[in-house]
């Protein structure tokens, strides 16, 4: 009982679909803004996306579903071999965490005692993705909910549909 | 299951445009080794710096590192969330504090799901050569950190592309 109590209150816990994690390099020779028209042209959504500005030069990485690959592959030809890929991950989506660095804090502490690796983080205002290995997700998962508490009678979802807009 | 679906509006539709400034931008370098570490750091942070946190992000750098960020309503915190860091000296490296940095930020209808959000966004800061610092998107919302006084040509760059209500 005493755990519970010390457990952060969330209100869900959403898990991916099977992702990769694209990260552009200093050495992409095409604007962040223009990699991404390229995959508008083909109609591929970002599920989550962070840049910053290092030396002038901007770095980051987005994810995309793997269902996307070869349109991405297509997409993304021109500038092959200038940017890194990690597949399959899978993201997990913590919400709300009311920018609680303290559940954050313990949200990465729970998944390195997993060793589930953590490839990327992204938050918003209201909830924090955090990208892993695609195939220990459900084990992050868990780790999550052993410092975190859903409400009564949640439990960690995966979407049922995907939306794809043509 | 798919469900397909067909959605373009010539200016997209957002919940409103909004913009804050004053904002501390903490960047630094941690080994993906010691994040359980650098967790239990954060845990340890006091409520003072919980309230002050905007915005939590990270990405894998070059080097094997992964880079992160916290954007701080207020920079009078840094020492605090440095004190609760600074179990290990070396955890953190290339420390960056930029302690004027200003956001502006949105969110619109089924932003997560619709392709060409984020690039929209950015090519309509670049065609007006505005400058940003970071960018980070997740779920249906596009946060814009921008240097000391970017926001606003942010905004007027954002205009001609996203709608406010």
């Amino acid at each position: 009982m005493k755990e519970s109590f010390e457990k952060f209150s969330i209100g869900g816990l959403k898990l991916s679909q099977e992702l990769i994690q694209i990260q552009l390099t200093p050495d992409t020779p095409l604007p962040v803004h223009e990699v991404l028209a390229r995959l508008t042209g083909q109609h591929i959504n970002v599920t989550m996306l962070s840049f910053d500005a290092r030396d002038g030069r901007i770095s980051g990485s987005f994810c995309i579903s793997a269902a996307d690959k070869i349109w991405t592959d297509m997409a993304l030809l021109p500038i092959a071999g200038t940017y890194d890929m990690i597949s399959p991950v899978g993201s997990l989506t913590i919400f709300p965490h009311q920018s609680r660095v303290t559940l954050i804090g313990s949200v990465l502490s729970a998944m390195h005692r997993i060793e589930a690796p953590i490839y990327a983080m992204a938050s918003s205002f209201s909830a924090l993705t955090i990208t892993t290995d695609y195939h220990r997700l459900d084990h992050a998962a868990e780790a999550i909910l052993s410092v975190a508490a859903l409400p009564d009678n949640h439990a960690p979802f995966r979407p049922e549909f995907q939306v794809r807009q043509l | 299951m798919e469900t397909f679906a067909v959605y373009w509006e010539p200016v997209i539709k957002t919940y409103g445009i909004f913009d804050r400034t004053d904002l501390c931008l903490v960047s630094f370098q941690v080994n993906p080794e010691q994040m359980g570490e650098m967790g239990i750091c954060l845990s340890r942070c006091p409520e003072s710096v919980n309230r002050a946190v905007m915005l939590v992000f990270a990405r894998p750098a070059r080097n094997g590192q992964l880079y992160t960020h916290i954007l701080l309503t207020t920079a009078s915190v840094v020492p605090l969330l440095m004190d609760a860091m600074s179990a290990d000296p070396e955890m953190l490296m290339d420390i960056k504090i930029d302690k004027h940095v200003e956001l502006i930020y949105f969110q619109g209808p089924h932003f997560g799901d619709r392709y060409g959000i984020a690039e929209a966004a950015l090519k309509a800061l670049a065609a007006r050569d505005a400058p940003l610092t970071a960018t980070v998107c997740t779920g249906a919302s596009v946060y814009l950190i921008t240097p000391k006084g970017g926001s606003q040509s942010a905004r007027a760059a954002l205009a001609g592309v996203f709608m406010a209500p």
